[in-house]
Order: structure tokens, then C-alpha cells, then sequence
């Protein structure tokens, strides 16, 4: 036992330089999520292990594991940040890194200061004062806790199908909207959200009179654009968006604020 | 902890189950293991779960059968939990706090499964979009129009930005993660707390079951918000503080001391009334300490109290310092503070408040919180006599007692302050911690009483119901609110009911063509967008728009009026959307804008939205069908109305 009494602090820091090495690396969504919460945890692990060096029973250690790992990207970022790194993803990958490695000098130094000269008196001694050995976890009961998780994760998997199955509004988003930076342009843009694939007409009004006639087909979830000559103050522009076949009812209407021939139809 | 590890000197160290405990009855859920409990919680959470797609499959929180199944789920959730903890059979340490674990995930599951595709939670939007602003731009205290103060508070975003960027999971995800771990050691290390104070794991438990009567515990405080966060570091902290003014060993004790100070100053820097909460709570364990003679507790806590008093005073003075003059702290709490103090003066000059209130309870509901105030007033005094006859000198639990005033405070803030309602709620996180405690004295000692045992199960099943009724009472009359306890078709300007994949399409349309807040090209005057409740979190979270407050009076009038002119140049409101669906039905909550008070009593007049289709000078940039935005500036100032 007392060979393998430093084995955690190898594993912590072995799994956690392999979760930045995942992000180095950029590895496939799943590994990088697995090492990630690894290296997200070390540096609570090792820390704790190092402030509260004691032999904290397990749910004890737990607890203060998951304390620390909360609190030290805290005061990390503020470390950081007074240092004038930006916080942005490899900032704080390579925080946690550094708190890891630090982490597990702190804790080999603490656990080194703990050894006593003659560690295996002490080990004897510890072994006679040891209380019996816990009882096993009966089986049974760990297979129902498992059968208790499984339950309660297929309530999120089906509280998940039935928000994505939830009947929603069908919609398209019409816009013209001057171009940010230069505002003698602007933006014709339609979105669909209508479920499926629809056919569109964009008619473009300027001086009364249509300038472009656009016509797309748009799948769920499309989009499309087009940059066109805008004035706010010079003459009336106007735009109406045609869900086809109907091309009489005009389906969503844009303009330019300057009042004239043409109007958006009414509200609703 | 200190009873798990049985690690402290005689003073503390955890009383074993007295022959009381061990008297066996005739309860069956006392009798099942608690493997067999968290199953029996894992279906509840599943027909609960039912009960929301019953709701999202047709009428929403009208749905009669929805409702049945979540409350069934709930009380298959609670039922069990509460009659295991509330025997009298010996109960270990290890199984009260499995038992506590078990009930907190399954609460959370169920807010999780409440809207499981994204955030719904209006503050979550907030957190968001910090969260998302601070990976984008490194920087610690980015601009947030939704929640200004927030920006002086970045401990929330900062573990998140760190999970994502170790994870390469969405802010969502890692958000969820990270306030079901928070929420989870709040609730954990409360529960260490109490076994501490008390010195019972059986009455600690009995206290966190109790405590599961708040409000906000299952809704604010397990959402994605900075509290949530900095309520786990409060529990570590008085844990630590415990452990560090008992502990034997010189060294243990400066240990724990150490990590008591680094929890301070984790809450401090995460969140601003929970870093209150906790130096009051501190200095309080000291008086009474001193009270009780405990000095060596008392000096531990008074030591901390200090540091977490320098530590806040020293905070708001920096976020005053680095944010701009609006956005600081003082500023942020001046409207409660002042809103209280004329609500408390109005209740002493009439008697009654004369605060608006848009709360329209269903009877049941009503009857049911006052049962559950009464209750717990009744079993406050008994507690507070308890507490008085058999731990006079107890530091703590004398500190529970004083702390129980915080309750009676909290009541009248209740009923006689504007949002007395929200705001007593949002407090009981904190007022609730000392009243469990007391009230589960109280009950320990009611189950224990030797005529009372004559009566076995009977009077525990008695107990039960009343504890799960307090619990119920807490869900009934928390968040969500009954008008949209089910999720559902959507609602308008209903908060959460309001939110779906239109308003979020929508919000991040505006983000993609008119530009975050900030980016007007005039740098004093910002983006600021006029709408609804029902989008408006949306576009400050998703959007990053400065949505505005307040803005009913854009809406009122046919015709574009002078008056209208001049207080949209002063408030320089650049845009402003329109939602047909406003025109067609009330808004369940009460008011159709954020920041109302009045409530609405009919729907909002067609002409009042339909006058910025006709006004010259007011650009009509989006369409979607039902929302409309106007750009009241695309002039490039907001137009005088013609003559």
C-alpha cells in the first residue's frame, strides 16, 4: 500500500496533460469531453489533496475535490487576468494545466513532510489502529442504483424527444437592414424556418418602381442574401416577400421608413 | 463531514441514534432500502418528465393529465425521501446523505428535462451571454446590458469558460454541469454544516428535507446563475469555518482555515448577497459563540466574519472603480433598498401596502402557502423552545435561533414591500437555512415525545404529510409559477412560456445584422431595442441587444405623438419590435414589458403596434409574421412626428 501511496498523484497528472494535449491536439468531441472533465478536475484533486492533507473518508474527498476544482479557475482567471493574458480557450486550458502541475508539487511536497523517519512502524501501527474493513457493497443494491441512473437518464433522453417533437410556430425571417458599415448598402436576407423546402420571390421596390425580382428555394434552416444600393433619406425603398405559389399576397414586407405609394400591408 | 469521518473530538462528534431513534414501527418506506428509494425517485423523475411532454403536446400547463403525472412524479420523489428520514428507525450517516443526494439530482433532473434543449430561465439567458462574451474576448469584466452588476461578479463565467474550453462542450451543456455540481455541494456541505451544528446526522437530515421547503431551491438556486455557484462556496465555507474552529490538531485547523478563506473569497468575487449572506452568517456564529462561551469558535468566526467584511467592502470599491458608474453594486440595490423602505413606511402609515401585485394564485395554491407559513411558524417556536430548554449553550444553535429573525423580517418584506413576493422568496435561500434547522428540532422532538410514540407510525405518517406539504408548498409557489408549471405551447410575454425557437431565431438574427448593443457608431449611444417580456431576455442573452425597460408607452398610441418623440430621443431607443400575438391574448404573468408594474386587464391595441408601420421616418427591418422591428433611427436620429 504504501509503495502505491503516490500512484493517484501520477494518474491526476498523467490524465490531465493528456487532456491539454487533447485540446492541442484538437481530438475527436467525445475524447476531448472525457479527458477535458479529467483535466477540469485534477487541479481540485491535487489541491485538496495538498490544503487538506488529512485521510478524508471518500464523500469527504469528493466534496472538497469538487469545492476546489470550482474555486481555483477563479482565482486562476483573476491570476491571470492581473498578468494581462486574455482568457480565451487556450488561456484557461493552460490554466488548469499549470494549476495541475503545481497542484502536484504542492501535494508531493506535503505528502513528503508527512512521511515520518520510520514509515514502517507507522505503517504497522496505522494497520493495528486500521478499523475493519468496510462492508462490500452488495451487488444487489448496486444494480438497482444502476437501474435508478439508467431510469433517470432515459427521463432526460425523453424530455429531450418530446422539446424537439413540440409542435412550434412555422416562420420565415425577412430582413433589410442597412450594411453596418457603410450605410449606402443593406442587407436582403431570408431565413426559412417553415419545416421544409419553400419557394420564394423577393420583390425590390424603389421610386414606386420594382428594381429585382429574386426568386430562391429555400430548405429548413436556409438562408439567403443580397447586398443592394440603400438610402435612408433619398426616396422610398420597399420589399415584399412572396411565399410561392401565392405570388398576389404579399407573405412579409421590409422598407426604409420613407412613406409613399407603396405601404407594408397591416399588421397581422 | 465531521460525522462521516468522526474525526472530531468529543465536543463535536456525531450523537449515535438514542433508544428513541431505534424504535422500530410499523412504516413500510422505513423498512426499504435505499437503493430501492432512489429507484422508486429515478420513476418519479420519469413520470413527472411525462407530465412536461403531456404539457408540450397540447395545452401546457392546462393539460389535467400533465398535471396529475408531475405532481404523482413529485410526490413518488418526495414520499419515500421524506418517510426514510423521517422515521424512527436508526438511519446511518451514509444513507441520510445518499437520501439528500438522491432527492437534489432528481429536483434538478426535473428542472433540467423542464427545457432541455437550451436555457429558458430568464437570468440563464444573462450568464449566457457573459459566459459566451468572455471566450470571445478574454476578458474578464465584459459589458452585459441584461445584468449590469453581473459584470463585477465573473466567478459563474469564469469556471464555465474554463469547463467549455477544456471540454469543447457548449456553454449550455458546460453551464448545466456546472450548476448541478454547484447546486449539488450547496445542498451537501449544508448538510455537513448541520450535522456539525447539531450534532445528529438523523436531525441534519430531518433540517435539509425541510429546507427543501424553500422557494427558490429547486428553481434559482439550481439554474445557470451566479448565486447557484457561490451558494456552493458558502456551504464549503461554513463547513471549513467549522472545521477549523474544532479540529485537535494545531494544523488540521489551520487547514481548514485556509480553505475557508479561499471560499470567501470565491463568494465574494461570484456573488454579491450571497458574500453578505455569509459574513452576516459568520459574525453571527461568532456572537453567538461569544455568547456561549465559546471563545476559541468565537475568535475562529470572528477572524473570518472579518476577512469576508474587508473582502466585500473591498470588492465593491474595485467593481466601482473598474465598471462604469451605472453598473456598480451600490447602484444595482439602491431601487430594492428604497422600493422596501417606502413599501415598510407605506404599511406603517396605512396598515396595508399599498404594493401592486400581479399575483392572482389559484386557491389552492393560496391555502396551501398558508398552511406552510403557518406550519412553519409553529414549528419555529417550538424549535426556538427547544433550542432555548436543551442548547443554551450551543453556539450554533443559538446562532440558528437569532437567525430565525431573518424569517419573521423576511415575512414582512413579504406583505408589506412592491415585489415583497419575489423578494422574500429569493431570501429564503438564506433565511430558510436557520429555521430548518430549528423546525427539525422541533419535529425530532414532537416524533420522539413519549405520548406521541404511542401513536408509531401513525404520527409519522402524520409528519410526513406535513413535511411533504411544505415541500409541495415550496414547488406550488415557486418557479415556475402555476400559469406555466408545465411547458407548453408558447404564452405571451410569459417569461419562460415565451421562449422558443422564434424569439431565440429572432434574437440572434438581430446579433447578425444590427450588431451587438455596443456597436452603434455613436459610442454614447447605444443599440437600445424597445420590446416585449416574452423576448426580451432572449435578445439581452442570445441577441446582446440593450433592451429597455419599461416601455409601455411606446405602444399606447395610434399615432406617433410629440411626447412619444421626445422621450424616445432622451432614452435614444433605436429600435423597437412589435408582436401580434400582444394584440390577441393577456400576458399570464401580468405585465406585456419588463420593468411594468401595472397589470395589464386587456390585450394591447392593434393601432398602438400597427402606428409604427405608417410613421415616416421609422424603417421596417424585419418580418417574421408575428415579430416586427422598426428602427426608429434609420435617419439616423428618432423622427419628429409631422404637424
Amino acid at each position: 500500500m504504501y509503495r502505491n501511496r503516490n500512484l493517484d498523484i501520477f494518474i491526476t497528472a498523467g490524465v490531465a496533460l493528456l487532456g491539454g494535449a487533447a485540446f492541442v491536439a484538437k481530438v475527436p468531441g467525445p475524447v476531448q469531453v472525457v479527458l477535458g472533465v479529467a483535466l477540469f478536475f485534477a487541479p481540485g484533486y491535487l489541491w485538496s489533496e495538498a490544503i487538506l492533507s488529512q485521510r478524508l473518508p471518500g464523500a469527504e474527498r469528493v466534496l472538497t475535490t469538487a469545492g476546489m476544482t470550482l474555486i481555483l479557475p477563479i482565482l486562476g482567471g483573476f491570476l491571470f487576468y492581473g498578468l494581462g493574458i486574455s482568457l480565451k480557450s487556450p488561456a484557461w486550458v493552460g490554466l488548469l494545466v499549470v494549476l495541475t502541475l503545481l497542484g502536484v508539487i504542492a501535494a508531493a511536497v506535503v505528502r513528503l513532510r508527512e512521511v515520518p523517519e520510520d514509515a514502517r512502524a507507522q505503517e504497522r501501527g496505522r494497520q493495528a489502529a486500521r478499523p475493519p474493513e468496510p462492508k462490500k457493497f452488495p451487488t444487489t443494491h448496486a444494480f438497482i442504483f444502476g437501474v435508478a441512473a439508467v431510469v433517470a437518464l432515459a427521463s432526460v433522453a425523453y424530455s429531450v424527444k418530446s422539446a424537439d417533437n413540440q409542435k412550434t410556430t412555422l416562420y420565415t425571417q425577412f430582413g433589410m437592414t442597412k450594411v453596418l458599415t457603410d450605410s449606402q448598402k443593406a442587407y436582403l436576407s431570408v431565413t426559412d424556418y417553415q419545416g421544409q423546402a419553400e419557394q420564394y420571390q423577393v420583390k425590390l421596390y424603389a421610386k414606386n418602381k420594382i428594381i429585382h425580382t429574386y426568386n430562391f428555394t429555400l430548405s429548413q434552416g436556409g438562408s439567403w442574401q443580397q447586398t443592394i444600393a440603400y438610402t435612408a433619406t433619398g426616396y422610398q425603398i420597399l420589399a415584399n416577400l412572396y411565399l410561392q405559389p401565392d405570388l398576389k399576397t404579399v407573405y412579409e414586407c421590409t422598407n426604409n421608413g420613407i412613406t409613399g405609394k407603396l405601404k407594408c400591408p397591416k399588421t397581422g | 463531514m465531521v460525522a462521516m469521518g468522526g474525526s472530531l473530538g468529543s465536543r463535536t462528534a456525531v450523537r449515535g441514534p438514542s433508544r428513541a431513534e431505534q424504535v422500530p414501527e410499523g412504516s413500510g418506506l422505513s423498512r426499504l432500502p435505499v437503493s430501492v428509494i432512489t429507484l422508486i425517485v429515478a420513476i418519479g423523475v420519469f413520470v413527472s418528465s411525462m407530465g412536461y411532454a403531456a404539457g408540450r403536446a397540447g395545452a401546457g400547463p392546462n393539460s389535467g393529465s400533465g398535471l396529475i403525472l408531475y405532481w404523482a412524479g413529485q410526490l413518488l420523489i418526495l414520499v419515500p425521501v421524506a418517510g426514510k428520514l423521517l422515521s424512527r428507525r436508526h438511519l446511518t450517516n451514509g444513507s441520510a446523505l445518499a437520501l439528500i443526494v438522491v432527492l437534489t439530482i432528481a429536483e434538478y433532473l426535473l428542472k433540467v428535462n423542464y427545457t432541455p434543449l437550451g436555457f429558458a430561465f430568464n437570468d440563464e439567458f444573462l450568464h449566457w451571454r457573459n459566459t459566451t462574451n468572455m471566450l470571445q474576448t478574454g476578458n474578464l469584466f465584459e459589458a452585459n446590458f441584461g445584468l449590469p452588476v453581473g459584470t463585477g461578479y465573473p466567478g459563474l463565467e469564469e469556471v464555465t469558460a474554463a469547463l467549455v474550453s477544456a471540454t469543447g462542450l457548449p456553454v449550455y451543456e458546460a453551464g448545466l454541469i456546472v450548476a448541478g455540481i454547484a447546486h449539488l455541494l450547496f445542498i451537501c456541505f449544508l448538510y455537513m454544516a448541520f450535522c456539525v451544528a447539531i450534532r445528529s446526522h438523523r436531525i441534519a437530515g430531518i433540517a435539509m428535507l425541510i429546507y427543501f421547503g424553500t422557494q427558490s431551491l429547486t428553481s434559482f438556486n439550481s439554474m445557470f446563475i451566479y448565486e447557484t455557484l457561490a451558494l456552493g462556496f458558502l456551504g464549503f465555507c461554513i463547513v471549513a469555518a467549522l472545521r477549523s474552529a474544532v479540529e485537535k490538531s494545531p494544523a488540521d485547523r489551520t487547514r481548514w482555515f485556509i480553505v475557508a478563506v479561499l471560499s470567501i473569497l470565491a463568494t465574494v468575487v461570484t456573488h454579491h448577497v450571497t458574500s453578505y449572506m455569509l459574513t452576516a452568517f459568520l459574525v453571527l456564529v461568532a456572537i453567538a459563540s461569544r455568547l456561549t462561551g465559546s471563545r476559541n469558535t468565537a475568535a475562529r468566526f470572528g477572524i473570518l466574519g472579518a476577512i469576508a467584511a474587508l473582502s466585500v467592502t473591498a470588492w465593491i470599491l474595485i467593481t466601482n472603480a473598474i465598471l462604469p458608474a451605472g453598473d456598480s453594486t451600490i447602484n444595482y440595490f439602491s431601487p430594492t433598498i428604497t422600493g422596501m423602505v417606502q413599501g415598510l413606511e407605506a404599511l406603517q402609515k396605512s396598515g396595508s401596502s399599498d404594493a401592486p401585485s400581479t399575483s392572482t394564485s389559484p386557491i389552492l395554491n393560496t391555502g396551501i402557502e398558508a398552511v406552510g407559513l403557518l406550519l412553519v411558524a409553529v414549528l419555529i417556536a417550538a424549535g426556538c423552545w427547544q433550542a432555548w430548554k436543551r442548547h443554551r449553550r450551543h453556539p450554533w444553535i443559538i446562532g440558528m435561533m437569532i437567525g430565525c429573525l431573518g424569517w419573521v423580517v423576511a415575512l414582512g418584506i413579504r406583505l408589506g414591500t412592491p415585489d415583497g413576493q419575489e423578494l422574500a422568496g429569493r431570501a429564503a435561500t438564506y433565511t430558510y437555512i436557520p429555521v430548518s434547522v430549528l423546525a427539525a428540532l422541533a419535529l425530532t422532538k414532537l416524533v420522539n415525545s413519549g405520548p406521541v410514540r404511542r401513536w408509531g407510525a401513525l404520527v409519522t405518517t402524520v409528519v410526513v404529510t406535513c413535511v411533504v406539504t411544505l415541500i409541495i408548498d415550496g414547488l406550488a409557489n415557486g418557479w415556475p409559477p402555476f400559469w406555466e408549471r408545465l411547458p407548453g405551447p408558447h404564452l405571451v410575454a410569459s417569461f419562460e412560456a415565451s421562449v422558443g425557437p422564434q424569439e431565440i431565431a429572432t434574437s440572434l438574427w438581430a446579433l447578425k445584422y444590427l450588431g451587438p448593443g455596443n456597436s452603434s457608431s455613436n459610442a454614447a449611444v447605444s443599440n437600445t431595442i424597445a420590446a416585449d417580456q416574452g423576448i426580451y431576455p432572449v435578445l439581452l442573452g442570445y441577441g446582446d441587444q440593450d433592451a429597455l425597460q419599461v416601455v409601455s408607452w411606446l405602444y399606447d398610441s395610434p399615432t406617433w405623438t410629440k411626447a412619444m418623440w421626445v422621450h424616445a430621443s432622451a432614452q435614444n431607443v433605436h429600435y423597437v419590435e412589435t408582436d401580434i400575438r400582444t394584440t390577441q391574448s393577456l400576458p399570464p404573468a401580468g405585465t406585456y414589458f419588463p420593468g411594468d408594474n401595472v397589470p395589464a386587464t386587456k390585450t394591447m391595441p392593434l393601432a398602438g403596434i400597427e402606428m409604427f408601420n405608417k410613421t415616416y421616418g421609422i424603417a421596417r427591418v424585419y418580418d417574421d409574421g408575428d415579430i416586427i422591428i422598426y428602427d426608429l433611427m434609420s435617419q439616423g436620429y428618432v423622427p419628429e412626428p409631422k404637424p
